[in-house]
C-alpha cells in the first residue's frame, strides 16, 4: 500500500524533526522491549505497519492483555535479559478496554522511574506511553520518543549492559 | 447458587488443566510465511525458518508463500496429523488478521485453539523496516524465537457454556425502563420491573407537551404504561429499591426492598381518603406547584392506581381508615424483601433536574424570589389539570406575567458548578415552552437568554424558527444575576446582549431557569452495588461510547436511557430498545459461552492480602472468610491486572503467567542472562 | 494566631491623611472592648489591590509581605479598617502561607531590603468582621451607652467579602453581617436597588478614569436616594472618600442635591459606646455637617 502524498509529507516532517542521535549511541541500542496492550497498543503498531511507517528495528513488541498487566517483574526481566530499554504502550486515557489498566500502568512506571533514580541509574530506561489504534503515527511517535530518551540515558550513564 | 455448566465439546483429546502439560511433551511446528513480497521482500524467511529448526522442542520448521491459503493451512493441519505437532507457531501477519484462521484450523484437528501462537513479522517487522533488511531478519528471528518460547508452555483454555436464568430485572420505570421491559417481555422473557417512586412513567409524565410535535406525553406513554402494567410476563414493583446484587452475567441474584404502601390492592382509587385528609404538603411530583395530602395518588392517571400513604407527614388521625369504603388502608404494612434470580439487569434509573439553588446569583427558592422557577415547574403549570388550570401565573401573586425571561444553561456548560457538558435538550424544551407561552398570551413578552441555541435534528430548526415568528425574543448573553427591587419586589435579569454589546436590565415578572439534567440521587450507592463504573460527571459509564453505548462496564448489566448521559425521549427509547436486545440475547439463547482465560491462585504463595481484589475493575475477585481470593470466572475479563498487584506472584493469568511472559521476553531481549542472579 | 486580644493597627493611606477621626474612633472602640492596639512602625501603603497588583503582581506581594512581617515581629494580628488594605493583606497572607514557591521567592527579595522574613504566623482582620462576629451583637450590647433610632444605607464594598473562597467570611451574594450587628445599635438597614455594587473608586478606576468612576457612583447614589436613609454606612475609607467627594461632584456638576452624611462603622460604634459627637468628625467631612446622631441614653442597671 503506497503512502498518499499527505501521509508521506506528515511522515517526512515527523522524521526530519527527529532529534539527531549519534551513530555510536544508536549502535548501542540493540533491543528495546515494548509491551503493547491488546487493544490500542498493538492496534496502533498494526496500523503503523499497514502504512509502512518506518522506525528503529531495535524495537521489539511483546503483546500483553493490558498494560495494567505489566509489572516490575516483567520490566526487570526484560532489562536483566539483554534489553537496553523498556516501554509500555497502552490505550489513551479514558479508552482503556478494562477501564483503568493504563492508569495503573502509569503509576507503576512512575514508581519504577523513581526507583531507578534512587538506585543511581537514569530514569529514562523505562517509559510509559499511550497510543490510538486507528492512528499509526501515535505508535511511531512513541517509538521515536523511546529511542530519544534511551539515547539521553545512554549518553549519561552508558547502557545497562555496560553499567550493570 | 448452582449453575449448570458443561464443557463445550470441541476437543477429543486434551481436556485442559495444568496437570496434563507436564505429561505431554511440547512438539512445536513453526511456519514462516512469505506473504508474497510483503515479508520475503525484506526478511530472509528461509534463514528464519532454518534458525527456528534448531530451537528446542521444534519438530518442524518451514516457510511457505501464503500460509493463509488453503495449501498453507493444510500444511499446518498435516503437521499435526503426521508429526504429532501439538503447538503451532505461524510467523506471518497480525493476530487480528489471521490468528483466528490458524486457531480454527488446529481446532479442527482436535487441538485446543489456544495452543496456537501468532507471530507478527509483517506489520511489526517487514513492513516497517524495509530499508534495513539485515536488522529486520535478525528481529524476525528474535520474534519467532519468542513465539516458540511462548508456545512451549501454552495450556488449553476451555470454553465453558453456562446456562442463563431466563429472566431480567429492569431498574427504573421511566420511559426507558418501560420500553426495555416491554421489549424484553415481548421476547418471552419474564421481567421484574422495579421503580423507586410510587408511580411509573418517570419525568415524561410530568411534561406538558413533547417536542417537536407538541403532543401530549401522557397520551403517548399511556399505551406503554398500561401495556406494561397488564403484561403477563412483567411483574411490577413500585416503592422498591435494590438492596444487594450478587452473581455475574447470566446468573444474578438481586435483593429488592419494597417499602410499604399502607394501602392494599383492593383500593378502588375513589379518592375519599385524600379528600378528607387534614395534612397538606407540597407535591413533589408537581414540583411544588400544588398540594397533596398525606395519603395521595401522585396524579389522576397514575399507575398503579392504588393510593399511597406518606408516613413521614401522616399524623395518624385515622380518618382515611375510617372513611375508606373497602377498608383498603392498613397502617401496619411492613417493608418486604424479595429476591429475584435474573440473567440480565437493565439499569434505567433516569435523571434528576439540576437544583439551581447552588447558583447563588439566581436566588432560586430564596425568600422574595418566588417568581424564579424551573422549566419542569412551568411544565407542571401548563399541564392539563394543574392547580392554575393550565394558566401561567406568577407564584407570588397569581397574576399573569407580562415579561417572562428564560435563562439557558443553568447548571450545564458551567465550570463553576462543575458540569461542563451540554445536555442537548434544554434549548429544545425552552423554545417549546416559550412558543407555547407566547401563543397563549400574545401580549406577554417572552425572552430567552442563551449562549448558543442548539436545536439539531429533524424538525427542530423548524421549531426554533416558528418560535421566532411568533415573537419570542432571543438575547445572546448569560445572565449574571437576578436582582430584586427592595421596595417593589420586581425582578430584574442582568444580562449583556453580546451581539450588540449592550448591558441590559430585563424586567422580569417570571424567570424560568432551564435546568440541566444531572445523574439521579442515589446513583452512587446503586452503582457500587452493581459494581459498574461511573463517568466523571456521575452518569453510568458505557462500555464504548460509539460501538456499545448500552453495555455497562460489567457484563450482564445494561444501560437504558438518561442514566448513561442526558438525552431526550426519542433517544432514550432507541437506547432502551438496544439495551433490551443485548440483554435478551444470552437469555433467549439459553446459555453464555465464555473462554475461561482466567487467573488461578497458588495458595502456597498467597499471603491473603486482598490486593488482587482492589485492582480488579470487573469486580471478579472476592475474598472469602479465610482471606483466599475466589475468582468469578464468568465476570473475569482476562485483563491480567491482578498479576502485578500480587506481592508474591501467587495469582497468575492462564497463558499469561509471569513465567510464560519471561520466556517471551528473554527471546525478544536478545537472549542470555547478564546478571547471574536472574 | 498572634497574641490574644492584641492588634497591630494597620492605618493604610487614606484614613490617616483624610479621615483621622476614623482612626480615633477605632482605637476608642477597641480599647473599650479590652483589646490592646499597637502602632506599626515603618508600615507603608498596603499596596493597593487594584492599581499596584495589576502592574506587577509579584512586587505587590513583596511589598505586602513586608507589612505583614512587621506585624509578625510584633506577634500580633493585623487590624485594618479598610477594604482595600484588607483585600491586599489578607489575600497575600493566605497565599504565601499556602504557596511555598512564591513564599521562597518573596523572602529572597525581602532579604534585600532589610531583616524581613515572612513566616506566616499571624492573621489579618477587618474591624467589621471583628465587631460583627468576634464581638458580635451580643458582645457589644453591654458596652452601648447610646442607642440610636436611624435608618442607614449599608455599603459593604468589594474587597471585604470577595472572593468568597479566599476571604471565608460570608457569602457575597446575600451578606447580613453588618446589618445584624448594627441592629443592636438601633440602626435599621434599608435595602436599596443593586445594593452590592461597587462604589466606583477601587480597582484603579478612579485613578484611571474619573468619569467612569462618577458614572458608576451616580447610579449608586440614585438608588440610595430612592430610599432616603438617614446616613450612609461604610467600612472602607476609600468608599468613604468616594461617597463624600462623589456627592460633592454630582452636586456641582450634575445639578444634584445630595447631602447624606457618610459614616464609617468605627465612627458609629464609637459614638454608641460613649464618644462625644464632636470627635466623630462629621464637621470636618463634606456632607451632612449638620447631622445630629441623637439617640437615647441607655440606663445601666446596677448589679445587685
Amino acid at each position: 500500500m503506497k503512502l498518499s502524498p499527505y501521509q508521506a509529507e506528515v511522515l517526512f516532517a515527523k522524521m526530519s524533526e527527529c532529534e539527531y542521535i549519534e551513530p555510536e549511541v544508536l549502535e548501542k541500542m540493540e533491543n528495546i522491549v515494548v509491551f503493547m496492550c491488546n487493544e490500542c497498543g498493538q492496534g496502533s503498531a498494526n496500523t503503523a505497519g499497514v502504512a509502512r511507517m518506518a522506525y528503529n528495528p531495535a524495537i521489539r513488541i511483546v503483546r500483553v492483555q493490558c498494560t495494567g498487566q505489566v509489572g516490575p517483574t516483567q520490566i526487570m526481566d526484560a532489562l536483566s535479559n539483554g534489553a537496553d530499554g523498556v516501554a509500555c504502550v497502552g490505550c489513551c486515557l479514558g479508552a482503556c478496554h478494562f477501564f483503568n489498566g493504563n492508569i495503573l500502568s502509569m503509576h507503576r512506571i512512575k514508581l519504577m522511574k523513581k526507583l531507578f533514580k534512587e538506585l543511581g541509574y537514569s530514569d529514562q530506561f523505562v517509559n510509559q506511553y499511550t497510543s490510538r489504534a486507528a492512528e499509526g503515527e501515535t505508535a511511531v511517535g512513541d517509538f521515536k520518543d523511546i529511542v530519544e530518551r534511551l539515547a539521553t540515558a545512554i549518553r549519561e550513564e552508558g547502557t545497562l549492559k555496560d553499567g550493570c | 447458587m448452582t449453575v449448570k455448566e458443561e464443557k463445550v465439546k470441541d476437543t477429543n483429546e486434551v481436556q485442559g488443566g495444568a496437570e496434563e502439560i507436564k505429561e505431554d511433551e511440547p512438539r512445536i511446528g513453526v511456519f514462516v510465511c512469505h506473504c508474497g513480497h510483503n515479508i520475503a521482500g525484506t526478511v530472509d524467511v528461509a534463514e528464519v525458518a532454518e534458525y527456528a529448526k534448531d530451537l528446542p522442542n521444534v519438530v518442524k520448521a518451514e516457510h511457505y508463500m501464503f500460509m493463509c491459503s488453503k495449501p498453507g493451512v493444510q500444511m499446518v493441519k498435516d503437521s499435526i496429523k503426521e508429526l504429532g505437532v501439538n503447538r503451532t507457531v505461524v510467523a506471518s501477519c497480525s493476530k487480528n488478521q489471521h490468528g483466528r484462521t490458524f486457531a480454527n484450523a488446529i481446532q479442527e484437528m482436535g487441538l485446543n485453539k489456544h495452543r496456537h501462537q501468532q507471530v507478527n513479522v509483517r506489520e511489526f517487522d517487514s513492513w516497517v523496516h524495509q530499508k534495513e533488511k539485515d536488522k529486520a531478519t535478525q528481529k524476525a528471528k528474535r520474534l519467532v524465537e519468542a513465539g516458540v518460547n511462548r508456545a512451549r508452555k501454552l495450556e488449553d483454555v476451555e470454553t465453558r457454556r453456562v446456562s442463563t436464568t431466563k429472566a431480567a430485572l429492569v431498574i427504573g420505570a421511566g420511559i426507558a425502563g418501560l420500553r426495555a421491559a416491554h421489549d424484553l417481555a415481548e421476547l418471552g422473557i419474564p421481567v421484574y420491573l422495579i421503580e423507586r417512586e410510587s408511580t411509573i412513567g418517570g419525568h415524561m409524565t410530568q411534561l406538558n407537551k413533547t417536542f417537536p410535535t407538541l403532543e401530549c406525553p401522557q397520551c403517548s406513554i399511556s399505551p406503554l404504561t398500561n401495556g406494561v402494567a397488564n403484561h403477563p410476563l412483567i411483574e411490577l414493583y413500585t416503592n422498591a429499591q435494590v438492596k444487594e446484587v450478587e452473581g455475574s452475567m447470566g446468573n444474578f441474584e438481586v435483593e429488592v426492598e419494597i417499602k410499604p404502601r399502607y394501602v392494599k390492592d383492593n383500593c378502588t382509587s375513589c379518592g375519599e381518603c385524600a379528600a378528607h385528609c387534614p395534612v397538606e404538603v407540597p407535591s413533589e411530583w408537581d414540583k411544588g406547584m400544588s398540594i397533596r395530602h398525606a395519603i395521595y395518588k401522585a396524579y389522576p392517571q397514575a399507575i398503579p392506581a392504588t393510593y399511597v400513604r406518606d408516613k413521614k407527614n401522616c399524623i395518624e388521625c385515622n380518618t382515611c381508615i375510617n372513611i375508606c369504603p373497602v377498608q383498603a388502608i392498613d397502617f401496619s404494612m411492613q417493608p418486604e424483601t424479595k429476591r429475584f434470580k435474573v440473567g440480565s439487569i437493565v439499569v434505567a434509573a433516569g435523571y434528576d433536574e439540576y437544583d439551581p439553588s447552588e447558583i447563588e446569583p439566581y436566588h432560586y427558592k430564596q425568600e422574595g424570589y418566588e417568581n424564579v422557577i424551573t422549566q419542569l415547574q412551568i411544565e407542571r403549570m401548563l399541564a392539563p389539570g394543574s392547580l392554575t388550570n393550565s394558566q401561567v401565573l406568577r407564584p407570588s401573586d397569581a397574576k399573569i406575567p407580562k415579561n417572562v425571561v428564560m435563562i439557558q444553561c443553568v447548571g450545564s456548560r458551567n465550570d463553576q458548578v462543575g458540569n461542563q457538558y451540554c445536555t442537548g435538550v434544554c434549548c429544545k424544551f425552552a423554545i417549546k415552552n416559550a412558543r407555547i407561552i407566547k401563543e397563549m398570551y400574545p401580549d406577554t413578552n417572552v425572552t430567552i437568554c442563551y449562549i448558543d441555541v442548539r436545536t439539531p435534528g429533524l424538525n427542530f430548526e423548524e421549531l426554533y424558527k416558528s418560535a421566532q415568528e411568533v415573537g419570542v425574543r432571543f438575547i445572546r448573553g448569560r445572565p449574571s444575576e437576578i436582582l430584586r427591587d427592595p421596595i417593589f419586589g420586581e425582578l430584574r435579569v442582568i444580562v449583556e446582549d453580546t451581539l450588540s454589546q449592550t448591558p441590559l436590565k430585563l424586567k422580569a415578572d417570571l424567570v424560568v431557569l432551564s435546568s440541566a439534567m444531572v445523574p439521579p440521587e442515589g446513583i452512587g450507592p446503586l452503582g457500587s452495588k452493581l459494581h459498574v463504573l461511573r463517568s466523571k460527571e456521575g452518569f453510568l459509564k458505557e462500555f464504548h461510547i460509539k460501538m456499545n453505548p448500552t453495555l455497562s462496564s460489567k457484563g450482564g448489566i445494561f444501560l437504558a436511557g438518561a442514566i448513561q448521559g442526558p438525552k431526550d425521549i426519542s433517544e432514550s427509547v432507541s437506547h432502551a430498545g438496544n439495551a433490551a436486545a443485548l440483554a435478551s440475547a444470552p437469555l433467549v439463547k439459553g446459555y453464555i459461552e465464555k473462554e475461561m482465560l482466567v487467573p488461578s491462585v497458588d495458595l502456597d504463595l498467597c499471603v491473603r492480602c486482598g490486593l488482587c481484589k482492589t485492582v480488579c475493575a470487573s469486580a471478579a475477585i472476592e475474598i472469602n472468610n479465610d482471606g483466599i481470593p475466589i475468582i468469578n470466572e464468568i465476570a473475569c475479563k482476562s485483563c491480567g491486572m491482578c498479576m502485578p498487584a500480587c506481592p508474591t506472584g501467587a495469582i497468575q493469568l492462564l497463558n499469561f503467567s509471569d513465567q510464560q511472559l519471561l520466556d517471551e521476553i528473554i527471546a525478544v531481549s536478545g537472549g542470555g542472562a547478564i546478571c547471574e542472579n536472574e | 494566631m498572634g497574641k490574644e486580644k492584641t492588634f497591630a493597627f494597620f492605618l493604610g493611606c487614606i484614613m490617616p491623611n483624610r479621615y483621622p477621626a476614623i482612626e480615633k474612633a477605632t482605637k476608642f472602640v477597641m480599647e473599650k472592648l479590652g483589646y490592646e492596639i499597637l502602632d506599626m512602625e515603618r508600615a507603608t501603603c498596603c499596596p493597593a489591590p487594584g492599581v499596584f497588583r495589576s502592574f506587577n503582581k509579584f512586587d505587590w506581594m513583596v511589598a505586602a509581605a513586608r507589612n505583614l512581617c512587621i506585624a509578625e515581629k510584633m506577634d500580633a494580628d493585623i487590624l485594618t479598617v479598610c477594604n482595600g488594605c484588607f483585600g491586599t493583606l489578607q489575600e497575600v497572607n493566605k497565599h504565601l502561607k499556602e504557596n511555598e514557591e512564591h513564599r521562597e521567592k518573596v523572602n529572597e527579595k525581602l532579604k534585600l531590603i532589610g531583616n524581613y522574613e515572612f513566616k506566616g504566623t499571624i492573621n489579618v482582620r477587618h474591624v467589621a468582621e471583628v465587631l460583627g462576629y468576634e464581638v458580635g451583637p451580643w458582645g457589644i450590647e453591654d458596652h452601648i451607652i447610646r442607642k440610636l433610632n436611624a435608618k442607614a444605607a449599608v455599603h459593604y464594598g468589594c474587597h471585604f467579602l470577595k472572593p468568597t473562597r479566599i476571604r471565608e467570611i460570608e457569602s457575597s451574594e446575600g451578606p447580613t453581617i453588618i446589618e445584624e450587628f448594627v441592629e443592636v445599635l438601633g440602626i435599621e438597614s434599608v435595602r436599596f436597588k443593586e445594593q452590592l455594587t461597587c462604589c466606583g473608586a477601587g480597582g484603579g478606576v478612579k485613578a484611571y478614569s474619573g468619569d467612569a468612576s462618577m458614572t458608576i457612583f451616580a447610579e449608586k447614589m440614585k438608588n440610595i436616594d430612592e430610599v432616603k436613609p438617614d446616613f450612609i454606612l461604610d467600612i472602607c475609607p476609600f468608599c468613604h472618600l468616594q461617597f463624600e467627594t462623589g456627592q460633592d461632584y454630582l452636586n456641582k456638576n450634575k445639578s444634584c442635591n445630595y447631602d447624606y452624611p457618610v459614616i464609617h462603622l468605627s465612627q458609629l460604634v464609637a459614638y454608641c459606646m460613649g464618644m462625644d459627637q464632636e470627635f466623630v468628625g462629621l464637621q470636618y467631612q463634606l456632607m451632612g455637617k449638620d447631622y445630629i446622631f441623637g439617640g437615647e441614653e441607655i440606663k445601666k442597671e446596677e448589679a445587685v
